[in-house]
């Protein structure tokens, strides 16, 4: 398939891609990347395409140019604080306390936590140079070794399962190359160069084969691990976002590496086999650019073809079965030209990731993503580092050594500390920086790097011109030179065989002499047992000789014509050469001033990022102290507001109380009235029947008056008036009472309703005052809630500029930044917190004393005890490695994915917490960490120490002692379980899993 | 430093302060390195409702070895490669099925058919991957699978369940490699011939009283580490013990023996019937991808006896489980796949078996998006060669998705680089989605 074919389905995807890349970058503040245009943008435009004018090859330059410190270089180490210093405003940032120191230090260097006795007398240790001793210590210590080969293995195999080499091979390979400190750079050779065939060297192989030798596999993960920048989107065209990654680099690494390619044997033994010919052509789907890929470093530091015997492309030419090795290897040329370059892109990448795997991220992170839009969190340190690690021969031991000795690896982890001490409010270094940016300009830096890059690719050109020079010199001479060798070895491999031909002549003449004698004394025929074959045989031997002495003859001719056409090539070939040299030289000047010119544009877009970070940090602490001012005041606020609600709840209680009192006078009154009332109602109706009663016996008296006028004398009828006349005044005079009744109980009603009235209106006013007082409740809290969403807004506000602040401080070095344990550092110190460890330690000394036990002087020495231990120590880790596993399965990400990645899923903690492994750790016998709590158990606080210092290598708080005693008080038979249930706790919680 | 006492005690104001560090660090996850998945567990309690009869599932029965699609989804009976079974009706007029299926024929209305599959791959290897990622295979670079990518998409992320499950014939309890550049939280949780996942209970060794006591110390102790430093990273971490908690309270969700011995004995007592049962309490517990996988198709021999014994195992159960989630009202959101690395061979081979063949051939879709009781494509008239409508991995992994609604022409933003969804050189099957 085409490469046009196949990236033609990618155009979407790109430009899918490039509008997401539109909006992360609208996030940068607006001026920046304008200016970063201006500055970047106007460099990259004047070059066009880096090769396009680089023609021709070269022989490989067999000198170092990389720059060398001067003498009096300062440290690296002081380099790096120096700019750190320069990112944070003051050299004097706060270092980590011991108990930080000792922990973090122990995991980066040896992958673990440190063993409670080493925290105890490290923490006990009044010397000034005790952390530059504890780090001599731990470089020296086996496991510092194995945590460097992890950390390589990790980085370039990316967790892949072993194939063609065992996994034991390679490691050891490994802990070889580290324990030999051998240069990382030699190391990045020898995994490009190695083909397999080399037994004792095979496992460098591991990294091609285990990629199954496949260019695209290659091109991707060398682009990656050894320079830093995934090129995957470019190899159908330059990089959609990110505008650094252009398509030249891809297939720069893409002729390097196409021509190799896997070779099995019969066996299906796996080797790496090469090509000598083989060329991408190359077409971008986006401006239809074509070329011919040449091989390059990333930087554009181009890698020639050396010369190629004349019509001799081969050592060993490919066949069916057979593994082609080429005359000359592209594959090794690359991989020389990243020894001796000056291309720095290597150097860069692995300085930051030996800081990633001291900081648990690097300045360039994601790691495989160094360009332009990504840059370095501070330029300056990145490069400091780069020097370092080129001065230092690519020592991963020395560099490792460096940092962990600057006072940026020792910032401490405490916030409120770190924010104390930050000088950022103070507005001296600010303007220092400023002015220094302000003494140059931009469009100068600019000039003098597109002048530097200019004279770099005519230098380039003239290097590329005389290689080809030479090139054309040197195949003949090659050529000439393999043929004078060839014909000297067959001439010794003729001169061998005649010899042994001879010998075989003589004997089988013999033979047939002795057989035709035998036959003869027998009678047979001279001829018969096996004479003819004898015969036979010697015949054939003297026509061989007799070919021999043929080729013999024409040979001294061929010999001298071959050393003659030597003598006559050799003039023209060393006078190339010299010319090559002589431009090579002239390349790498060229080179390093572009790379000076390059980094004075780098140091001023530090130094703008330098003003940007500086400017927030302290944006972030003045927010943050007027944050905390206004905090104070609505706190002193709210503080009045509840005294306030206090009083106003108070006389509500009181109001209520009077209400009620009130309230029920009101209603005793009212009853009052009712009976009153009901009294007056029974007067009235008595006095009404009495009234009645009198007027109707006052009728029936006129009546009987006017009937006894009329019948005089009537007896009866005057009887009869005299009773109903006393009734009737009986009624009048009742009714006439009951009117007098009638008047009291109405001026009893009439008092009564004043009574209720003047109850009411009481009861009226204390409410109106109860209202009030509700109201001015309602009033107050509406105000509290008001202020609690201040306090809250508030707080929120102060969280964020701390937030902005740690971020800032943290990409500076000035606060230790919080990382996570990779998985092999998580399972050796829950070994060592457990104390697994130890005892299995203890286990194999008794082993090593029972089967080699010491003499009487050995006993005595303590380099022999020292040797003994560490014995120990390595058949402990040994017998440990393999419980490592089930970690790196369970927090490690997938395998051929980058590995630096945390994520924290549930079967990662259902491993902790129902696996059994971390129980059955804990629970361990002999001087395991449960015992030696146990031991102490009646004394909480020691038992709570215990647990600190043997899992976070600090003493514990006052909160945890009292948490420890109150789970071990009265704890009876069950203080083992309840420990069990504090050490599970402690080794689960967030700070036993990272790194601080 | 002074602390407002009512102010930072509330639940609310605890969550507001969660989201609030959930929004820093998604916006600083260029700055470092960032947390794979798992952050937004932070945003929303784990025990926030779902609304599990609305979310959209995905159910792949993976044929592994290879279906012949002519002894299935498209019969050639009495053509010269057709083999000796008939085709038989389906419930949907004018389909036929091979007579090996005739109870999922019964429920062909509720499926749909591609016919017109050519993939150009006869190796299992890279013809799983294609079939599941919709990609081809490009060394150097790993795409996740469906599973991964539906969960991604579809899961809600606080869920302490998983979103992507595996139901084996065998094998262990462990978490899948099939996740790529979207982690290892969307990898699979492989449960191993329909056992619950890896660790999800508590060790007999250990009560339920001295679990909380040890769980207690240690919230109290992050809680105290957490005024030192709080991070996006030391809050996921936090928040997958109390995911862990959760799945082991809700673990009855993966013990296919709390279904009825009614519907155990609907879908058979063997492993297959026992692994659909199970996939259909899953999907009604709201998981939202489930792979089935029925093996072994792989018929070099004796394919007619190999698949006459196969697909009659798979026939019952598979037919149930149609049955089952339409009436159940889950069929409208629950997609459903039967799939296979590819077809075989139309050609019989001598020792009557059919062979690898990538360029013409079917699979089975039905549920959520897809039209009911649909064909699309065709081959010829002895299924040679695609005739009709000829897609490939790339066509029907957009399907899928779209099938659950899912953007696939989006890209999912990873550690600043977009990867898009499905293949950009691929499209969905219009005709397909309902």
């Amino acid at each position: 398939m085409s490469v046009a074919s196949r990236c033609a389905p990618r155009i979407r995807a790109a430009r899918l891609i490039a509008r997401h890349a539109l909006s992360v970058r609208h996030r940068r503040p607006l001026a920046w990347s304008l200016l970063a245009a201006a500055v970047f943008g106007v460099a990259a435009g004047l070059r066009g395409d880096d090769d396009s004018a680089q023609r021709g090859d070269a022989a490989a330059p067999e000198v170092s140019s990389i720059s060398v410190a001067t003498a009096d270089a300062p440290l690296l180490r002081d380099r790096i604080d120096q700019a750190t210093a320069g990112q944070w405003g003051n050299a004097d940032w706060p270092l980590a306390d011991d108990a930080e120191f000792v922990r973090r230090i122990h995991l980066d260097l040896i992958g673990q936590i440190p063993s409670v006795e080493t925290v105890r007398s490290f923490l006990a240790d009044g010397a000034v140079d005790k952390r530059a001793r504890l780090v001599e210590s731990l470089l020296d210590d086996p496991r510092f070794v194995r945590r460097l080969a992890d950390w390589y293995d990790v980085s370039v195999m990316e967790r892949r399962p072993a194939v063609n080499v065992p996994r034991e091979e390679w490691i050891g390979f490994l802990r070889r190359s580290f324990e030999d400190d051998k240069s990382l750079r030699r190391l990045g050779y020898e995994l490009l160069v190695a083909d397999g065939t080399d037994e004792r060297g095979r496992a460098a192989a591991r990294f091609l084969l285990d990629r199954d030798v496949d260019t695209n596999v290659l091109v991707r993960d060398v682009g990656r691990l050894w320079f830093g920048v995934d090129l995957q989107c470019a190899q159908c065209h330059d990089h959609p976002h990110i505008n650094s990654y252009r398509q030249s680099d891809y297939y720069g690494l893409y002729a390097a590496l196409l021509r190799s390619s896997l070779f099995k044997d019969a066996a299906g033994k796996a080797f790496v086999a090469e090509k000598a010919d083989g060329e991408h052509e190359f077409v971008s789907v986006f401006t239809e650019d074509k070329g011919t890929a040449k091989a390059r470093l990333i930087d554009g530091w181009i890698v020639p073809d050396g010369p190629i015997p004349t019509e001799l492309p081969y050592v060993v030419a490919p066949a069916d079965g057979v593994r082609a090795v080429p005359s000359m290897s592209r594959r090794e040329r690359f991989a020389e030209a990243l020894l001796d370059s000056p291309d720095r892109s290597f150097a860069r990448n692995w300085s930051n990731r030996l800081w990633a795997l001291l900081f648990g991220r690097g300045l360039v992170q994601p790691l495989d993503l160094h360009h332009a839009d990504n840059p370095a969190s501070d330029p300056v340190l990145l490069e400091a580092l780069t020097d370092g690690l080129i001065e230092n021969d690519f020592s991963a031991r020395s560099f490792v050594r460096e940092v962990v000795l600057s006072r940026t690896y020792q910032a401490t982890f405490d916030i409120e500390r770190a924010m104390a001490a930050d000088p950022a409010p103070q507005d001296a270094s600010l303007s220092d920086a400023t002015a220094a940016l302000a003494a140059t300009s931009d469009t100068d830096a600019v000039n003098a790097e597109s002048a530097a890059y200019t004279l770099r690719i005519a230098a380039s050109d003239a290097w590329l011109e005389a290689n080809a020079t030479y090139r054309d010199a040197a195949a003949p001479l090659l050529a000439a030179e393999r043929r004078l060798s060839e014909s000297q070895q067959a001439e010794a491999a003729d001169a061998a065989r005649r010899e042994q031909l001879t010998t075989s002549v003589e004997s089988t003449r013999g033979i047939a002499a002795k057989l035709s004698e035998a036959a003869t004394a027998f009678g047979l025929d001279p001829n018969s047992l096996e004479v003819p074959l004898f015969t036979a045989r010697g015949d054939a031997a003297l026509a061989e000789i007799a070919a021999i002495d043929a080729r013999a003859t024409e040979r001294p001719a061929t010999i001298a014509a071959a050393v003659e056409q030597i003598a006559a090539l050799r003039p023209a070939a060393d006078a190339a050469r010299e010319t090559l040299q002589l431009r090579r030289a002239d390349l790498e000047r060229a080179w390093q001033s572009w790379e000076t010119a390059r980094r004075e544009m780098a140091e001023r877009r530090e130094l703008r990022s330098r003003i940007e970070s500086m400017t927030a940090r302290r944006a972030a602490i003045r927010e943050r102290q007027s944050v905390e001012t206004e905090l104070a005041r609505v706190l002193d606020r709210s503080a009045d507001h509840d005294r306030q609600v206090a009083e106003a709840k108070a006389s509500i209680e009181r109001l209520t109380a009077r209400l009620n009192e009130t309230t029920v006078e009101v209603e005793r009154r009212t009853v009052e009235s009712t009976v009153a009332d009901e009294r007056h109602r029974d007067l009235e109706t008595s006095a009404t029947r009495h009234r009645q009663v009198a007027t109707e016996l006052e009728r029936s008296l006129v009546a009987l008056r006017s009937a006894a006028d009329l019948w005089p004398g009537d007896p009866t009828l005057a009887s009869t008036i005299d009773p109903i006349a006393s009734r009737h005044d009986e009624a009048k005079r009742l009714a006439e009472a009951a009117e007098g009744d009638l008047q009291r109980t109405n001026d009893e009603r009439r008092r009564a309703g004043e009574s209720i009235g003047a109850a009411r209106r009481q009861a009226e006013e204390v409410e109106a005052e109860l209202t009030a007082a509700e109201a001015a409740l309602a009033r107050f809290d509406g105000e509290r809630t008001a202020l609690q969403t201040q306090v809250e807004s508030l707080e929120r506000r102060r969280a964020e500029a701390e937030q902005r602040w740690i971020e800032i401080a943290e990409r500076q070095g000035a606060i230790a930044a919080l990382a996570p344990l990779t998985p092999e550092q998580l399972g050796w110190s829950v070994l060592q917190g457990t104390g697994v460890l130890q005892n299995t330690i203890d286990a194999t000394r008794q082993e090593l004393d029972a089967a080699t036990p010491a003499t009487e002087a050995e006993a005595i020495d303590p380099n022999w005890i020292a040797m003994r231990e560490r014995q120990a120590l390595v058949g402990a880790l040994d017998k440990l490695e393999p419980s490592i596993g089930i970690f790196i399965s369970l927090f490690g990400n997938g395998a051929a994915q980058p590995q630096d990645g945390f994520f924290a899923t549930a079967d990662q903690s259902l491993f902790f917490a129902n696996g059994g492994t971390i129980g059955s750790w804990a629970a361990s016998g002999g001087n395991s960490l449960r015992q030696r709590a146990a031991a102490v158990a009646a004394e909480p606080n020691a038992a709570a120490d215990e647990l600190a210092l043997t899992l976070f290598a600090r003493p514990a708080t006052e909160r945890e002692r009292a948490w420890v005693a109150e789970a071990l008080n009265n704890a009876g038979d069950q203080m083992p379980a309840r420990l069990d249930e504090l050490i599970w706790a402690w080794i689960a919680a967030a700070e036993f899993r990272f790194d601080r | 430093m002074k602390r407002c006492d009512y102010a930072c005690g509330s639940e609310a104001h605890r969550l507001e302060r969660r989201r609030f560090l959930g929004g820093l660090a998604g916006a600083g996850a260029l700055l470092g390195p960032g947390v794979l998945g798992g952050l937004g567990s932070l945003a929303t309690p784990a025990a926030a409702a779902r609304l599990i009869r609305n979310e959209r599932r995905v159910v792949v029965f993976n044929m592994s070895g290879g279906l012949s699609q002519l002894e299935s989804w498209d019969p050639k009976p009495g053509r010269p490669t057709g083999g000796p079974f008939r085709a038989i009706p389906t419930s949907v007029p004018g389909i036929h099925i091979s007579e090996l299926l005739p109870r999922t024929a019964e429920q062909m209305h509720h499926l749909a058919l591609v016919r017109s599959i050519n993939t150009a791959e006869n190796d299992h290897g890279k013809g799983a991957f294609m079939m599941l990622t919709g990609r081809a295979q490009v060394p150097g670079v790993e795409y996740p699978r469906l599973g991964a990518v539906t969960a991604k998409a579809l899961a809600d992320e606080n869920d302490a369940l998983p979103g992507h499950i595996q139901i084996t014939p065998g094998g262990g309890g462990n978490r899948g490699n099939d996740s790529a550049y979207l982690g290892p939280k969307y990898s699979s949780i492989v449960l191993g011939n329909g056992n619950p996942p890896q660790n999800s209970s508590r060790p007999e060794g250990i009560s339920a009283e001295a679990d909380e006591r040890r769980q207690a110390h240690r919230r109290r102790m992050n809680e105290e580490f957490a005024t030192r430093r709080r991070t996006a990273m030391t809050d996921a971490y936090v928040a997958s013990y109390e995911q862990a908690l959760e799945l082991m309270r809700r673990r009855e969700v993966f013990d296919v023996s709390r279904e009825s011995q009614a519907d155990r004995d609907r879908y058979g007592e063997h492993d297959f019937g026992r692994h659909c049962l199970l996939a259909r309490r899953l999907v009604e517990q709201g998981i939202t991808f489930v792979q089935v996988t029925h093996s072994n198709y792989d018929t070099h021999n004796e394919n007619f006896n190999f698949h006459l014994e196969q697909l009659g195992e798979f026939d019952g159960p598979f037919a149930t489980f149609v049955g089952d989630l339409a009436d159940r009202g889950l069929l409208e959101h629950t997609l459903i796949v039967v799939l296979s690395e590819f077809g075989r061979t139309p050609g019989i081979n001598h020792l009557y078996g059919r062979d690898h063949w990538g360029s013409a051939w079917s699979i089975c879709l039905g549920g959520a998006g897809i039209a009911r009781g649909a064909v699309y494509g065709a081959t010829n008239e002895d299924g040679t060669a695609v005739a009709d409508g000829e897609v490939d991995h790339g066509d029907l992994f957009h399907t899928y998705l779209q099938a659950v609604g899912v953007d696939s022409t989006d890209s999912f933003d990873v550690d600043g680089r977009p990867m898009p969804i499905g293949d950009p050189n691929a499209a969905p099957i219009e005709a397909l989605l309902a």
